[in-house]
């Protein structure tokens, strides 16, 4: 996914300076703007333009942000990110506004961190002997930050959902949970990024009663999900994974040691109901483990 | 020729009669644009559906001249500028103030509708527009107040005038 969609967001100065890095630099992940400060871009290597990010241009980005209608965004500020067009996320942070107790909205916006959709389509494919045997396999992705989790996750998605034929995988239904919106980059609704034919997308709904809900409602062969951990969540996994649904979750660890000594992962581990554990690490190499946590395939690259 | 100057006198004071009675009864019509304007302004936030622009957009095509060029100028440059859009309300209103026949005190309470326009939460913009809703409610009974106790009189009064004028020059 390219990052034009980002630059009508940007105030000219600042759209004219990133540009000229984004073209030199495919690898870009993540635009920060801090209100009186350099901006900054980050992927693979580390930019800090001679530009700072002043006032003016805060309010002309909240501006372009809020096509000058902030009361629209009430809701997405309480998650306190914004999806825009091209699947890109938004994420803010400046004055909470509490009621009762809990985050109602935010002001003075000053704080910006855009992150660059990225597909790789095709990035999960030399994983497939592994993740599906007549049928899909009940996996869970483990990584850390910036591993390529949700990439890969998307892939899976997007492969399960329209089939690969030359390599046998027929195309299914597919659930895709997408509580923070990254998977599909929802807008309105609408997948901005490809997850495939047969994809049925819950956006921004809380994981475990997304499960639940695409359980009952959608009859998934399938059922994606980003960033498991909770009680609730390993409850609506099980009812799916009993239910005979397979389930693609990612979890967020350094190894599968790490994830396995959580209460939570341990139960699901122990009752055998994920089938392949893979574990990923920031260097885009990864593990993969069957029910047991006996190694697969040692390390190999991920593409 | 003292017949057809004592009729151009009569014709331009009834003219000039005329034209002040009727901006008796465009303040009334101008106030009641600016309200309907609002409220459909105050809806579109209440539901968070559309942007100020798509709304402003549509308020132009739904309601009379003048307000509906004020509502189109101030769509297109909301989708053209980086300012917010309380100042570009504000700007605009300057521009197409000569085109409403409204008091300057009018143009002030519409300029506060656009204050922080856009700027703010839900709760905060309509609390905002109501209550200058409430006050445009109280001009607008005003000025029909003023209408029907003022516009025939300036209309009678300027053509006695004007007979007036021509009885003693001829």
């Amino acid at each position: 996914m390219t990052y034009e969609a980002i630059l009508p967001y940007l105030p000219e100065m600042v759209a004219r300076s990133v540009t000229t890095i984004l073209k030199k630099d495919p690898h870009i992940e993540e635009i920060r703007l801090r209100t009186g400060q350099p901006i900054e871009l980050s992927g693979n290597k580390q930019y800090v333009l001679p530009l700072i990010f002043t006032e003016k241009e805060r309010l002309a980005f909240v501006h372009k942000l809020t096509k000058h209608s902030f009361y629209r965004l009430e809701e997405q500020l309480k998650k306190g990110y914004i999806t825009i067009e091209g699947g890109h996320r938004i994420g803010l942070a400046g004055q909470a506004v509490l009621k009762k107790g809990s985050v109602y909205s935010m002001s003075n916006l000053s704080f910006f961190n855009i992150r660059i959709a990225k597909e790789k389509k095709g990035c999960a494919h030399h994983l497939l002997p592994f993740l599906y045997e007549n049928g899909w396999q009940s996996t869970l992705l483990i990584g850390p930050p910036r591993s390529g989790k949700t990439t890969l996750l998307r892939d899976l998605a997007r492969t399960a959902a329209t089939g690969l034929t030359e390599r046998g995988v027929l195309s299914c239904k597919t659930s895709i949970v997408d509580e923070r919106s990254e998977i599909a980059g929802c807008l309105n609704g609408v997948p901005q990024l490809d997850v495939g034919k047969r994809a049925d997308v819950l956006d921004a709904c809380p994981k475990s009663e997304g499960m639940m809900m695409m359980i009952r409602s959608m009859s998934p062969d399938v059922i994606i999900v980003d960033e498991i951990g909770r009680a609730e969540d390993a409850y609506a996994m099980s009812e799916a994974l009993n239910a005979g649904i397979s389930v693609i979750a990612t979890v967020h660890a350094h190894s599968y040691e790490e994830v396995i000594r959580r209460p939570i992962i341990r139960t699901i581990k122990e009752s055998g109901l994920f089938k392949r554990y893979m574990e990923m690490n920031q260097n885009h190499e990864c593990t993969i483990r069957d029910e047991q946590g006996r190694v697969l395939k040692p390390a190999m690259a991920l593409r | 020729m003292k017949w057809a100057g004592a009729f151009f006198i009569i014709l331009a004071s009834f003219l000039i009669g005329q034209r002040k009675s009727k901006a008796y009864t465009n303040r009334v019509l101008h106030i009641r644009q600016f309200e309907s304007a609002l409220l459909t302004l105050q809806s579109a936030i209440l539901f968070g559906a559309d942007s100020i622009e798509t709304t402003a957009r549509f308020i132009a095509e739904t309601i009379e001249k003048p307000a509906a060029l004020f509502f189109r100028d101030f769509a297109e440059e909301l989708s053209s500028t980086e300012m917010s859009a309380a100042n570009v309300w504000t700007h605009t209103l300057q521009r197409h103030n000569e085109f409403f026949d409204l008091k300057q005190s009018d143009i002030r309470l519409i300029e506060q509708a656009g204050h922080m326009l856009g700027s703010c939460t839900q709760e905060a913009e309509e609390r905002r527009i109501k209550h200058v809703l409430k006050q445009l409610e109280k001009r607008r009974e005003e000025a029909v107040a003023e209408e029907q106790r003022f516009a025939s009189m300036v209309r009678a009064i300027s053509v006695l005038s004007g007979l007036l004028t021509a009885i003693l020059l001829m």
